[in-house]
């Protein structure tokens, strides 16, 4: 057997991708401290910076919003919400037809569900059912990213009915 | 490299992809035409991908007598798990980059999110964990901070028992989306194959044999002979090598400590013989182990001369390097068939030229086995004259060399400017990475 390369170039190239790596992170971990908190198109943001004065230096990680609070913001300017019942949601149980009931709403993810970046299954067996736990969690308590939660909007029906609530 | 492709290796590249096709197929369900859902799933097929090839390089570190043979011999098995670790290092590195990378569409603090997870978020952590194990394992592997020394190299590149826990848990917690049995198949295999090392290999580190004779051949060069303290001598093929851990107690260093040498015996005869040349600390006493004394022997392994082999050979080997060839020229007497070989023996001077006498007189006696004896001393390096003036068909032959790092390179050079493609050309080189 023969020798396949110097075994120089492969240090060389070990090498440089480490200090690439490292070089990257840190370049990463820099421009989410420094950077100002991204605008968010559906949130309001405060009004500019405050007053004249010293730069406001973010936070070096901010903590994540909570999980819910995206959806809700985006959707408090809706003036009237279509109000819809579990049983009604469970009338739409099939991958062809696919609604969900997660924090509250309810979407339609028919048209979604080939998109979603796992087999059509891990979706699809929650098509008709009140999913909130399998959508925060993963199954492997992970939750969904913020750019995920910002996506669902485009599927939302409308809120999910409490028991007492009558109408739809 | 296409004699490195072995049925082993080919074996190994289709489990290499299986996780990671698996993986892929799902995610090829997913639009890849918006450029970060790509990264994203870029990242995830990333981190597939090296965790695979780490535990594969994992299972490649145990050697088990025989089954470095279908890879070509130990030391490419080695080049293999080598080749296998560094493309795991690239993919594991590139793995949370990607990933960050991709939440830079969300906001800079999402990517650094990615990078720097909430201090609960133990299943990103273990994935950390694995890299920086990686990172720490590797730097000696790779000479980040100058070439390593052996043992620490040793000591530091079992951290990589670790990195592999990590990164199948992290595996194993985050790809909820991942077809499962991939991974039981790999972690199995890794777990066995670690499980051997560390377990068997540990109660039972090679079989034992008695040093019956030390026969000096040279000045710091000695034939060990060996024998088995119960059963059959191990069966072999000339050229092989074996590990030998000499366990005399009067031994200055050295005892307990295990190295490779290459057989000097031919696999009919009845006693194990080893040459050993004085290169370091526990070369230097074992010039002087005591007859009597036990050793354990593991092996054998390698595959310097394919078997079954018998056309037009060239074989070089230097100084302690001709001890494969004298194995193999052992076996040709043995058999008594003509052949087409020449042997150079390439020395300092007549007195480093310790094994010539003999293979001269079996040169006698085989048909057209020749020896040719070349001196540094008078003559200089080997050049293309005077190989052709002894061997005029270089180019139709199959070249064997073994000897020290420059007369390997020198012959590769040689005899590739006269004619030999790369794939005809064989050398076991035993270097330390």
């Amino acid at each position: 057997m023969t020798r396949l390369a110097c075994a120089c170039d492969l240090k060389r190239l070990a090498w440089s991708a480490f200090v690439a790596f490292w070089t990257a992170v840190l370049t990463l971990l820099a421009v989410g401290a420094l950077a100002p908190q991204a605008e968010s198109a559906a949130v309001p943001q405060a009004p500019a910076r405050p007053a004249p004065g010293p730069v406001v230096v973010q936070p070096p990680l901010p903590p994540a919003p909570e999980p819910a609070a995206l959806p809700e913001a985006v959707t408090a300017a809706a003036a009237v919400q279509r109000r819809i019942a579990l049983e009604e949601v469970a009338r739409h149980a099939a991958p062809a037809d696919c609604w969900m009931a997660i924090r509250g709403k309810v979407y339609d993810f028919t048209a979604y569900i080939a998109r979603h970046p796992t087999r059509p299954e891990v979706m699809t067996r929650w098509c008709g059912r009140e999913a909130t736990q399998a959508y925060d969690t993963k199954g492997i308590g992970r939750r969904h990213s913020r750019r995920a939660d910002a996506r669902m909007v485009d599927y939302e029906l409308g809120v999910l009915a409490t028991a007492g609530d009558g109408d739809r | 490299m296409a004699t490195n492709l072995r049925p082993g290796t080919l074996a190994l590249l289709a489990l290499a992809l299986a996780p990671g096709l698996a993986a892929g197929w799902l995610a090829g369900v997913a639009p890849w035409t918006e450029v970060t859902t790509a990264l994203h799933q870029a990242g995830l097929l990333a981190g597939v991908f090296g965790a695979t090839l780490l535990l594969l390089a994992a299972a490649l570190s145990v050697r088990i007598p025989r089954l470095d043979q279908p890879f070509g011999g130990l030391v490419a098995l080695w080049q293999v798990h080598h080749l296998l670790g560094l493309g795991a290092f690239l993919l594991v590195m590139a793995h949370p980059l990607l990933l960050a990378v991709a939440a830079l569409a969300e906001s800079p603090q999402a990517a650094a999110a990615v990078l720097a997870p909430a201090a609960s978020d133990r299943p990103s952590w273990l994935g950390w964990g694995a890299l920086i194990a990686m990172m720490i394992f590797l730097a000696p592997t790779f000479s980040f901070f100058g070439a390593p020394r052996y043992q620490r190299w040793k000591v530091v590149h079992a951290l990589s028992a670790a990195a592999v826990v990590l990164a199948f848990s992290h595996t194993i917690l985050l790809g909820s989306s991942l077809p499962r049995w991939p991974w039981w198949v790999l972690g199995g295999l890794t777990a066995g194959a670690l499980a051997y090392r560390l377990g068997w290999r540990k109660l039972r580190p090679g079989a034992p044999y008695t040093v019956t004779k030390v026969e000096p051949l040279a000045d710091r060069v000695v034939e060990l002979s060996l024998l088995p303290v119960n059963g059959p001598l191990m069966a072999y093929e000339p050229g092989q090598f074996v590990y030998l851990t000499p366990l005399d107690p009067t031994l200055a260093v050295g005892r307990g400590e295990e190295h490779p040498y290459t057989i000097a015996s031919a696999p009919h005869e009845t006693v194990l013989r080893i040459a050993i040349k004085s290169l370091g600390d526990a070369t230097e006493a074992l010039q002087r182990v005591t007859p009597g004394t036990l050793a354990q022997i593991d092996g054998p392994y390698g595959r310097f001369f394919e078997p079954g082999d018998a056309g037009p050979a060239l074989w070089i080997g230097g100084g302690i390097g001709i001890t494969p060839f004298v194995g193999k020229v052992r076996a040709l007497a043995k058999a008594g068939a003509a052949v087409d070989v020449h042997l150079v023996y390439c020395a300092n001077d007549p007195s480093r030229a310790y094994y010539l006498d003999e293979l001269q007189q079996i040169a006698e006696q085989v048909p057209g086995l020749h020896v040719w004896p070349h001196f540094f001393k008078d003559q200089r390096a080997l050049d293309a004259a005077w190989l052709v003036a002894h061997c005029a068909d270089v180019a139709k032959r199959t070249v064997h060399v073994c000897g020290p790092s420059p007369l390997i390179a020198l012959t590769r050079d040689l005899v590739r400017k006269l004619g030999v493609p790369a794939a005809r050309l064989h050398s076991e080189e035993f270097t330390f990475l």
